[in-house]
């Protein structure tokens, strides 16, 4: 079977599909990606790709969505539907340089099947003009409670797109990918077209320093924000290294390959750390504090350990009140971080068993290897 | 379950084993990849990787050692050359002596830190085993050609076996589970489990040209990432010379760290390239002439493609000779190496369509996927 993957063009759009593509491998099909922007991850992941659109400044593109949008986001941060609406917008612009190669590539490497993240609109047009099953693999759990139908809205952000190529309609995807644990679902039975697969964590590889392997000597708390928001200034982190400094455990500053200088003197129980695969890092840790990032989210479930989250933008409101809602954690702004919440984040018991438990429901869902087994179904 | 996995840096020994550690992680097993010196090419693996000798210069080991061990096996002296003689004369003995040597501390140390519930390592990698008996763990050997087998591996036992009495051991234990990659055909008795090799050949953004079809045949031509540094680009050459008189076009991969500058005044119809992986490069390709390494070999008979090897030193006598048998291939040296072998490959039936029944042999065996799960069964216990 050929499996053709593309994505939007940000890490946290890349990462979370390499377990597949690893899987899909492993079962012996062949595996090519068409995406833009940070091409090099997959790479590095050891797989092959073409760049869909090489020299495109995507900071510029999401710089250059209008600050109506932006409030628009704003204002809809708490909906998931009028959130999805938004995006994707705002990601159809992200989609449109790369529409052409993505087509292109395709039709000369003849794909059994594509699989896209949601908001890459040239999976959809690829798999309309080709005529081949598309399958959509979602980034964060929960975000199928609500699935509101926006082909129209992708189809008239990119209608001469989708004319020139003869592509009547979006198509509907074959299979829509869902990382959500039953107990988050509610225990609703998932539609047809929905299938289950286990989160296993890819964050890239690493050769682990020899610290992570020690079992640390007081309680060990990861921070992170991900890999956008730091780049918008490290402000935020402040009142959380001010919190930090007090409680009475050690702390993990993984903010990526960022200039910390700007926090000045960490405090004593805080190291600042350069990029490390988040996953290697929580296997050390008993608590953490992140943005609600989608990947961050579920590798922090894969870790079970309890989640203090702080959200800034994007779908990490409705992540945040994701693990609210599923105890294992609170949502909270930043300045809210203090001490004693910290201390909570440590101690609750309730927190930590239901991260416990949810961990064990997540490694008895379909892992990879048998989500591609049911993708070889396409093939016949 | 947690499975370290331990090979030698070289790509030649790490590529291999890349599809099957994918498959254990991406059924949810905690893997670790544990090796020592460059650890360049296994992070881009992406895969998390533990480096059993940082303060040791491989480098200076490597480098003192590797040329006369390479070319050993082209100059009279290979494994099978001199069966009375001592093992500690062999060119290859320092080398794959002071290896092991230099990392089975750290690896003992890691398994009994990490405490794996199984260790897979390299066929020749045997300080695997030492590492599962520290950490209590199974032991699988994971064979990395097509025509290596038992008799061959005990050689590097036998290299290896003071490190085993010092561990209190008078001789190598049994691995758990042989894990071999030959197709039916080739050894009609494996050696224990047989696993479909799926080839790893590094990841990397293709170039435009590797997209589409060709339009004319395409033969590849290589030499593995070791050959050149070690013999010279001979055969290159001699493909660069010929080629202007064969309706053809030449990709011609040598890898990074090549010096072509022999390579003048190439004719239209030959591209010479940088690095490119290998099975892509094959999936557009009619035809592939190569030095027989074992990776190269075992992707060339996955792309079930007529070869020709030209074995240049290690193991690549051993498997141009397993092409040939095997009736997909030409087993030839650097003199025969002529304008009408090449020809040979795009017109002779014979060897296409043995190359295409090894091919469909390689694809039914069972995958790395259904390996791992067969390996979470034996070895993942509670843990799993």
């Amino acid at each position: 079977m050929r499996i053709l993957f593309t994505t939007s063009p940000g890490l946290g759009h890349i990462l979370p599909t390499i377990s597949l593509a690893h899987a899909a491998r492993a079962a012996g099909h062949d595996v090519l990606y068409v995406a833009g922007g940070q091409v090099d991850a997959v790479s590095a992941a050891g797989l092959q790709i073409v760049d869909a659109s090489p020299g495109t400044d995507y900071a510029q593109i999401f710089m250059g969505i209008g600050a109506g949008v932006r409030e628009q986001m704003a204002a809809a941060r708490d909906d998931l539907s009028r959130t999805m609406a938004i995006a994707l917008r705002m990601f159809a612009k992200v989609s449109e340089p790369t529409l052409e190669t993505v087509v292109r590539v395709a039709e000369k490497w003849q794909p059994d099947v594509i699989v896209h993240t949601p908001m890459q609109a040239a999976g959809q047009l690829a798999a309309g003009k080709l005529g081949v099953p598309l399958v959509a693999l979602e980034l964060g759990m929960g975000h199928s409670r609500v699935r509101p139908d926006l082909r129209h809205t992708t189809y008239e952000e990119l209608r001469e797109q989708f004319e020139r190529h003869g592509v009547a309609e979006v198509p509907n995807p074959a299979a829509r990918i869902s990382v959500t644990p039953p107990s988050v679902r509610g225990g609703e039975e998932l539609p047809d077209d929905a299938w289950a697969m286990r989160y296993v964590p890819y964050n890239g590889g690493s050769v682990v320093p020899e610290w992570l392997l020690d079992k640390p000597e007081r309680r060990r708390v990861l921070i992170t924000l991900g890999t956008v928001v730091p780049a918008f200034g490290l402000g935020i982190v402040e009142p959380i290294v001010a919190a930090a400094s007090k409680a009475d455990a050690e702390f993990v500053l993984a903010l990526g390959n960022v200039d910390t200088s700007s926090l000045g003197e960490l405090p004593g129980n805080v190291r600042a750390v350069g990029y490390l695969p988040l996953g290697v890092m929580l296997s050390s840790c008993d608590a953490a504090i992140h943005h609600g990032g989608a990947g961050t989210t579920m590798t922090t479930v894969d870790a079970g350990i309890p989640q203090i989250v702080v959200p800034q933008a994007a779908d990490q409101f409705i992540n945040a009140d994701t693990v609210q809602a599923n105890g294992l954690g609170q949502r909270a702004t930043v300045e809210e971080v203090d001490e004693a919440l910290i201390e909570r984040l440590l101690g609750d018991e309730q927190w930590r068993a239901n991260a416990v438990r949810l961990r064990g429901e997540l490694h008895g869902m379909p892992s990879p290897v048998e989500v591609v087994e049911r993708l070889a179904g396409f093939v016949g | 379950m947690r499975v370290l996995v331990t090979t030698l840096s070289g790509h030649g020994h790490l590529f291999p084993l890349v599809t099957t550690a994918w498959a254990l992680r991406s059924a949810g097993h905690e893997v670790l990849f544990a090796t020592a010196g460059d650890m360049t090419a296994v992070k881009t693996t992406g895969l998390h990787s533990y480096n059993v000798a940082p303060g040791l210069d491989m480098g200076k080991l490597v480098g003192e050692n590797v040329g006369e061990a390479f070319r050993s096996s082209t100059s009279g002296r290979g494994f099978g050359d001199n069966p009375g003689g001592d093992l500690r004369d062999h060119p290859a003995f320092r080398l794959f002596n002071g290896l092991a040597e230099g990392m089975v501390d750290g690896l003992v140390g890691l398994a009994r830190d990490w405490r794996p519930d199984v260790v897979v390592y390299e066929a020749m990698n045997l300080i695997g085993l030492l590492a599962a008996r520290a950490a209590g763990a199974g032991s699988v050997s994971h064979a990395i050609g097509v025509s290596h087998n038992k008799q061959i591996m005990a050689v590097f036992g036998a290299m290896q076996i003071d490190i085993f009495r010092r561990h209190g051991l008078d001789e190598l234990p049994e691995p758990d589970v042989y894990l071999d990659v030959a197709p039916p055909s080739m050894k009609p008795e494996p050696d224990g489990w047989s696993m479909r090799y799926v080839p790893y050949n590094g990841g990397g953004q293709l170039p435009g040209w590797l997209t589409g079809r060709p339009e004319r045949p395409r033969i590849t031509v290589t030499l593995g990432t070791v050959a050149p540094m070690m013999a010279g680009i001979g055969p290159v050459e001699r493909i660069a010379a010929a080629a202007a008189k064969i309706d053809a076009e030449f990709v011609v991969a040598m890898g990074s760290n090549v010096d072509t500058s022999s390579l003048r005044d190439l004719p239209d119809n030959v591209r010479l390239v940088g690095y490119v992986p290998l099975g892509p490069l094959l999936a557009s390709s009619t035809a592939v002439v190569h030095h027989g390494g074992a990776g190269t070999t075992l992707t060339a008979l996955d792309a079930g493609v007529p070869q020709i090897v030209v074995p240049q030193g290690a193991d690549g006598p051993v498997n141009a000779a397993a092409v040939a048998a095997a009736g997909c291939g030409l087993n030839v040296t650097d003199e025969e190496l002529d304008a009408r072998l090449v020809e040979r490959l795009l017109t002779d039936g014979s060897l296409r369509s043995s190359a295409a029944r090894i091919r469909a042999e390689m694809r039914a065996m069972p995958s790395p996927a259904e390996v791992a799960d067969r390996l979470a069964k034996n070895f993942g216990g509670q843990n799993s």
